[in-house]
């Protein structure tokens, strides 16, 4: 068992630890508080799983002796009392909890699964099939708001870029046989939607706390999509490494800005990718210069993470 | 240069009083100045989570690189020699990085000597021929790399390795013949674990040794549940007696995750807990398949009784008791704030799809979807 109340009465002597971070840190590192929170998510998410997966199984082998109509409404009726506990304590004006957050996910998971069983069942959108992911997203999206959810946000985000055409999370353009130019336009095309449905919830739900989560998804996105024009080769590669470039600039200034380090790690990781992609499509070198890129890379991180850690720009 | 700062300039890790203000300022990370920690922790430098893995992964590859490069102009057909060479190389590497940088736990180093360890021993074992003993020779390379760097990942890789190649070469044939395959490994594992438990009520120097202790509490028995045939061959519960598996997993994880939720009570300390919940969902499988319950009825009955019993601890544990909380008391950049994102994200997409799995004729197959109209699979 570790303790390092040592070092942060020494810190607190020396007048670098105030005395409520100290009685904080202190009151920590003796188990006198001591949060599951992280556990209780986690136990959660598994849970979640376990009851889409599950859902997902009955529906693939017992279709015929459950009747479609019996499998929407009770998808439908699950889903609402999932949600209930989101609903009443938004409305009760107290903070849902994490368990609550994650049954409002299963909620909006199991009317995902009614509205696509529905489709394939009843063909309710006819010749327009293909746009029942953007439904989905615009319904998660209203609950999302609605319940002020970050995880159905995510949710909403990953059927948008699945109706993109992107198909893993964060939108890696992975398992499609699209060609890389047709996948670059369609990640970038989603993540250009992403901001500007992040602008206007930032102007009409200031309060709504979910930059980070579009963020995330955007920059994702338009790196992904600026690799697949990399990869594509030839005079494509110009317009991608461009805006891989922009994309970099973007995530960096971000990262430093905000304390971020998930946007720097971004900026130096997906650019190193481009730069090997670039380098890989001529052919000419072995490899020695790919070695340079990866070494600088990490030398840009390393110096990039310590301006963020000295809270340096 | 004094004496004692001289020898501190030469070594090759932090003392475990500089490791301990590391710690230190990685849990006060933004309340304390950099430099205070970096003055007091001999000027060895670390890094964050995130920034530590993408550090591994381009020292990973980094080290293969080196490899390649040595192996490309030499040219020795068949021979290994080039690839240990490079292997070796990186290592130095490492270690130069690692002393003349003062880099601690920081990735790149660990990637390099990790990556760099591995290709050496896997090449010197290509060479000789002795790919059967690929698991000790792995087991000490990785071990040796996780105790040199202090790196509890490769700590517990090398004690899985090992554990693994005790149970299927050395000791297994009685008590697998007799309790179903598997056994061996899974008592070894439990064993390991409940001695790592047990050890972690020490009080450690360096705090490396007790994340060391955690992960083989929460790794080892899991992991060796899932290897086993049982789990590897499907949850049907249809496998002959002979390939059954271990027939007392139930009842070990059972008994584990019991000991291990006492201690975590007691401790106040996360890795029990962790162990616990991992032992719990590890029986939970073992005793579907043991009742043959259907798979899907047993997934949403687990799933919704998790999420009940999940909403009844977050409620009671929102005020304090006894210290404990479910209220998040942390507020600093978390990647598993990336991670719970990632993870409603690949949720999302298995409901969306879960069309995809009627069978064919029920719902009319479309074809692929195509850039505008929803990149779907066309699997309806």
């Amino acid at each position: 068992m570790r303790s390092l109340e040592a070092e942060y009465r020494q810190l607190h002597a020396d007048g670098l630890l105030d005395d409520a971070a100290l009685a904080r840190a202190v009151a920590l590192d003796r188990r006198e508080a001591w949060s599951i929170h992280l556990e209780l998510r986690l136990v959660t998410w598994i849970a979640v799983l376990c009851v889409t997966g599950g859902v997902g199984w009955l529906l693939a082998r017992n279709l015929d002796r459950l009747g479609p109509a019996t499998i929407v409404l009770g998808l439908l009726a699950a889903a609402t009392a999932c949600a209930l506990p989101a609903i009443r304590a938004r409305f009760g004006d107290r903070a849902p909890g994490t368990v609550v957050e994650y049954a409002l996910l299963l909620g909006a998971l199991l009317a995902s699964a009614a509205l696509a069983y529905a489709e394939t069942q009843f063909r309710l959108l006819g010749p327009l099939w293909t746009w029942h992911l953007l439904l989905l997203a615009a319904l998660h999206g209203t609950i999302a708001h609605a319940l002020r959810s970050p995880l159905v946000l995510a949710a909403a985000l990953t059927a948008l870029a699945g109706w993109f055409g992107m198909t893993a999370p964060f939108g890696m353009p992975f398992g499609s046989g699209r060609s890389g130019f047709e996948l670059g336009a369609a990640a970038i095309a989603c993540a250009v939607v992403i901001v500007g449905w992040r602008t206007a919830t930032i102007r009409l739900q200031p309060a709504a706390g979910f930059t980070e989560t579009f963020d995330q998804f955007a920059a994702n996105l338009a790196f992904w999509g600026a690799l697949a024009w990399c990869v594509r080769g030839g005079w494509f590669m110009l317009p991608g490494v461009a805006l891989l470039a922009a994309f970099a600039t973007l995530a960096l200034r971000r990262g430093l800005a905000h304390r971020r380090e998930s946007y720097v790690v971004y900026a130096v990781v997906y650019s190193a990718l481009g730069a090997c992609v670039v380098l890989g499509g001529f052919a000419l070198f072995g490899p020695l210069p790919l070695l340079a890129i990866v070494l600088g890379a990490a030398y840009v991180l390393w110096h990039l993470h310590g301006r963020i850690r000295d809270g340096t720009r | 240069m004094s004496e004692p700062q001289r020898e501190s300039a030469a070594a090759s890790r932090p003392t475990p009083a500089q490791e301990r203000w590391l710690a230190a300022g990685q849990e006060l990370r933004g309340a304390v100045p950099a430099d205070a920690i970096r003055i007091r922790a001999g000027g060895w430098r670390t890094t964050g989570l995130l920034a530590r893995v993408a550090l591994f992964a381009l020292g990973s590859v980094a080290a293969l690189l080196i490899a390649l490069l040595c192996h490309t102009p030499v040219g020795f057909a068949g021979s290994a020699l080039p690839i240990v060479v490079g292997g070796l190389l990186a290592v130095v590497a490492g270690e130069w990085l690692a002393r003349a940088q003062r880099l601690h736990a920081s990735g790149i180093e660990e990637g390099l000597i990790a990556t760099g360890a591995v290709l050496a021993a896997l090449a010197v074992l290509v060479d000789g021929d002795a790919g059967h003993y690929w698991q000790p020779v792995l087991a000490v390379a990785l071990g040796v790399a996780g105790l040199r760097l202090l790196n509890p990942l490769l700590t517990t890789l090398a004690v899985g390795l090992a554990i693994g190649w005790l149970a299927a070469d050395v000791l297994a044939v009685p008590l697998d013949a007799r309790l179903g395959v598997g056994t061996t490994a899974l008592l070894l594992a439990a064993g390991v674990a409940v001695l790592a438990l047990a050890a972690g009520a020490r009080r450690f120097e360096r705090p490396a040794h007790d994340r060391m202790l955690d992960w083989l509490v929460v790794a080892l028995p899991p992991a060796f549940y899932v290897a086993s045939p049982a789990w590897l061959a499907g949850t049907g519960g249809a496998l002959p007696s002979a390939a059954a598996g271990p027939v007392i997993a139930a009842p070990l994880l059972l008994g584990l995750a019991a000991a291990f939720l006492a201690t975590a009570w007691r401790r106040r300390t996360a890795a029990p807990l962790r162990g616990a919940l991992a032992g719990l969902a590890c029986a939970a499988v073992e005793l579907q398949r043991l009742l043959q319950l259907d798979p899907a009825w047993w997934a949403i009955g687990t799933g919704i009784a998790v999420l009940v019993a999940a909403v009844a601890v977050d409620r009671w544990l929102r005020v304090p008791r006894a210290g404990v909380t479910s209220v998040r008391l942390d507020a600093r950049e978390d990647p598993l704030d990336l991670l719970q994102a990632a993870g409603a994200s690949v949720l999302a997409q298995g409901a969306a799809t879960n069309d995809a799995r009627a069978p064919a004729g029920s719902g009319g197959d479309f074809g692929g979807g195509r850039y505008g109209g929803g990149g779907a699979s066309g699997g309806y």
